[in-house]
């Protein structure tokens, strides 16, 4: 399944650790697979550093929102998103 | 470990975190949020600016988010929110900031907290408060 992405994360220690997130993520999205699974892929236990920022809950919260689903027409760009929240506030966006 | 910075979002964050399009700045507001290093303050007004409207559009994912930030992500939550009127009207007068916006960013500053928006630092309230951060791509 997962040859190229197998590859980038066997050299995963030899990218910066802020593009680590961005390649996970776009795995994540080519191959429609888990955190888990990329982790098993990998043969490691974790990916470091990956979760070394974040909290228990914080690890949950990215969890849910890189692995979950995405909703039917949800995903909005910036200015889709002040928009959104201007509505909510009760005043259009100028 | 040092004492975690408290921390209190606009809305439009927790919109990035679930529903930006432009991965970048969703990871962005994703690693921010979930910092070990940082601690989360709420409010009924951001949880009534979010949570429903998720519920109301029938949106899994973000239902699920949300659900996890209030109910398990944050560790503090404001006891009262009355107590943020008289600041949010000051902030009004001076900034002629909107309602909701006055409410949030009083009470990160009540709780001196940090504030973080997806609002540029040309927005008023980053005048208003030295500890206004914010996730931009621009």
């Amino acid at each position: 399944m997962i040859a190229p992405a197998q590859t980038i994360l066997t050299n995963f220690d030899l990218l910066p650790k802020e593009l680590r997130y961005q390649v996970l993520i776009e795995i994540f999205r080519r191959h429609n697979i888990t955190y888990e699974e990329v982790i098993a892929a990998a043969g490691v236990q974790d990916v470091p550093d990956l979760d070394g920022d974040l909290s228990p809950t914080g690890k949950e919260l990215f969890r849910i929102s890189m692995e979950m689903e995405d909703d039917p027409d949800s995903l909005m760009t910036t200015d889709e998103i002040h928009a959104e929240i201007a509505r909510r506030r009760g005043a259009a966006r100028p | 470990m040092p004492n975690k910075v408290l921390t209190y979002v606009d809305s439009n964050i927790l919109i990035f975190a679930v529903s930006q399009k432009n991965e970048e700045l969703k990871l962005k507001a994703l690693r921010m949020i979930g910092d070990k290093r940082r601690e989360f303050l709420a409010s009924e007004f951001l949880r009534m600016e979010t949570l429903p409207y998720a519920i109301h559009g029938k949106r899994k994912k973000e239902i699920a988010f949300l659900e996890y930030f209030f109910a398990h992500h944050v560790t503090r939550w404001v006891q009262d929110e009355r107590v943020l009127f008289v600041p949010a009207t000051k902030l009004i007068e001076t900034y002629n900031l909107q309602l909701v916006d006055a409410l949030h960013l009083a009470t990160a500053m009540e709780h001196q907290a940090d504030f973080v928006t997806g609002e540029k630092p040309t927005k008023p309230f980053h005048q208003a408060y030295s500890r206004c951060l914010w996730i931009t791509d621009k």
